[in-house]
């Protein structure tokens, strides 16, 4: 009788150490795998490209050079906007180039428009799933405002935080610094007085894809 | 190595003519914007300002601006000592039955419109602005004045000063009556409103942009009426008061646009811009001569449309000039002239205006016409002012208070 009710609860505790195993034994494979996927970092190299879609606000800052100093741009909030390219040259560096433009309204609402042309380049420090661009970009301005036009250099230095949705997707801010040389070398009778630095600042959203 | 220099080079240099060589404009598009400021912008809006008169002041209705903007007239009080507070533009009301304001005039203190009415049966009528009792408010329209020979089409409405005394009292009206042609040859009916009598015009006559009068004329006339249209006809005053002959077409420069008289003293100077860029002045007594219209200024590029007198009275004065574009000439915004007097004939020098003129939406468009409004001093220590006003076929009117042509000058939008 002993035996029958002592073999009884050894059954039982049988059943249910197998039902428990079988419970976690999922949990701990997933678990598992989990840890095994935190250790995958992608890496690009040659070969590797990505695009990126900037979309953001345009902060004018002032405008520096002039015989006041530092003054008021007296320019609106705008928008402003890019597409950049890039081939990586290692997981780190990558070069390519930028088409972007950019508007913000005078105080009598005429608009300033500005389109930069520029070659850039990033180098990116990684912290998986994040990642922390930096670029220099460098090109030629289009620079338009009610019946003038100006083609001036441009340097735009940036920083951007990023988060990968996967190998492919990427979605991050970029804090980019436009600045433009407006230098008049007495071309169609403009005074070199009228020589300036312009300095804005654009934030934009954006959104990248490697392939 | 030596080739790869070469090309390098040459890629540099044509980067900077790239960039210092695309330049379109006449000032620093940053320098310009560091300097912009926000004009006022009363409610008149943008579009066609045909014409602007000032009713003077009249019970308790201070001076009052009346404008045409396309077919609708607005009115606005223009005070003179609180430059703060004009207040807005009100519309008025077309007289019932008419569907919109083709022309304006002030003879001493009243409003003269030619209204017509749309439709397959267009007509014309000319009425007087009725002011309101109640200061600053908007008034009406009488009866149709006009009971002369039936008309076709109203094509002009001026008023002049024949006596001297500062106030324009007689109404002159160019029309034709197409019972004697297609459109028939203009002439010119003086005092359309009181009891109209008809001069000939030189000619198929022509539309009359404005009229303006000097205390000499050719052929030894004391004083001349000219009428400025796409030509330039002339009549003695007496004539005009009383007589019967025909204008005479003055030999006007080639591409003539607009005329002004500019005194220095008692001495008188008729002052002309033709759409070519070109400036001619004549003494009134020689305008009969075409050898004797000279040029005293121009502008390569530059198609003129009109030219007002800004200060006058002394050797050396000032004068603007409003720019338009033709067929072959695209030009935009206005120019001061400088005017001054070279072996006792007038010269005239042109420059870009200064101020704030830049950075305004004036510099962008044509201005059809001026209107210089004087300001005479409540004080009599105090110096006259004035108040000019650009009209535009597209941006609306634009005002600039003191102007002297100096570096401070103003231009705001009504």
């Amino acid at each position: 009788m002993f035996f029958l009710v002592h073999n009884r609860q050894l059954f039982r505790a049988a059943v249910v150490a197998l039902v428990v195993f079988l419970l976690l034994t999922p949990t701990l494979s997933l678990a598992a795998q989990e840890q095994e996927d935190e250790q995958f970092v992608p890496t690009y190299g040659l070969g590797d490209q990505m695009i990126s879609l900037n979309l953001g606000l345009f902060i004018p800052l002032f405008f520096s050079g002039g015989p006041d100093g530092i003054t008021a741009t007296n320019l609106s909030l705008g928008a402003t906007g890019h597409l950049a390219w890039s081939g990586y040259l290692s997981d780190s560096m990558a070069v390519g180039g930028e088409f972007g433009g950019m508007f913000a309204f005078s105080p009598n609402s005429n608009p300033l428009y500005m389109i930069p042309l520029a070659a850039r380049f990033t180098y990116i420090i990684r912290r998986y799933p994040f990642e922390f661009p930096l670029t220099l970009a460098g090109g030629i301005n289009f620079v338009t405002y009610n019946e003038s036009f100006k083609v001036d250099p441009i340097l735009i230095p940036g920083a951007g935080v990023y988060w990968n949705l996967d190998t492919e997707w990427a979605f991050g801010v970029d804090l980019r610094y436009w600045i433009v040389p407006q230098l008049y070398l007495g071309q169609s009778g403009i005074s070199s007085d009228d020589n300036r630095l312009g300095n804005f600042l654009a934030i934009t959203a954006s959104v990248l894809y490697r392939f | 190595m030596k080739t790869r220099t070469v090309l390098s080079g040459a890629a540099l240099a044509a980067v900077t003519v790239f960039l210092f060589g695309c330049t379109q404009g006449t000032q620093g598009i940053f320098s310009e914007l560091e300097q912009e400021e926000k004009i006022f912008s009363n409610n008149l809006g943008d579009g066609l300002v045909a014409e602007l008169v000032l009713l003077p002041s009249s019970g308790d209705n201070a001076p009052t601006y009346v404008v045409r903007k396309g077919v609708r007239l607005s009115q606005r009080r223009a005070v003179q000592d609180d430059r703060s507070g004009e207040g807005i533009w009100q519309v008025i009301q077309p007289p019932p039955g008419r569907t919109g304001a083709q022309f304006l005039a002030v003879t001493t203190d009243t409003l003269y419109g030619v209204y017509f009415t749309g439709g397959n049966s267009l007509s014309f009528g000319l009425y007087e602005y009725q002011r309101n009792p109640e200061a600053n408010a908007v008034g009406n329209w009488g009866e149709n004045l006009y009971t002369g020979e039936t008309l076709d089409q109203i094509t002009g409405l001026s008023a002049v000063d024949l006596t001297g005394d500062g106030a324009a009292e007689t109404l002159l009206m160019t029309a034709y009556a197409r019972s004697t042609g297609t459109s028939g040859p203009r002439s010119l009916v003086v005092n359309p409103h009181d009891t109209p009598r008809t001069l000939a015009m030189d000619g198929g006559g022509d539309d009359m942009r404005r009229a303006v009068v000097t205390t000499s004329g050719p052929a030894g006339a004391e004083s001349t009426v000219w009428i400025v249209g796409n030509g330039l006809q002339y009549t003695t005053a007496t004539n005009i008061t009383s007589g019967s002959a025909a204008l005479t077409l003055a030999p006007a420069p080639v591409g003539f646009s607009d005329l002004a008289v500019y005194r220095v003293g008692t001495t008188e100077w008729l002052i002309a811009t033709t759409v070519g860029g070109d400036i001619y002045a004549v003494a009134p007594e020689n305008a009969d001569d075409a050898d004797a219209w000279q040029e005293v200024g121009s502008r390569s590029g530059t198609s003129f449309t009109t030219l007002a007198v800004v200060s006058d009275g002394t050797a050396e004065g000032l004068l603007v000039f409003g720019t338009g574009a033709t067929r072959s000439v695209v030009s935009r915004g206005l120019f001061d002239g400088a005017f001054s007097l070279v072996d006792g004939f007038p010269s005239i020098s042109l420059r870009e205006p200064r101020g704030n003129y830049s950075s305004t939406q004036i510099r962008t468009t044509s201005v059809d016409r001026f209107f210089v409004d004087r300001i005479t001093p409540a004080d009599i220590d105090d110096v006259e002012t004035l108040r000019l006003f650009a009209l535009t076929p597209n941006l609306g009117l634009f005002r600039a208070d003191d102007y002297s042509g100096g570096a401070d000058e103003t231009w705001i939008s009504e």
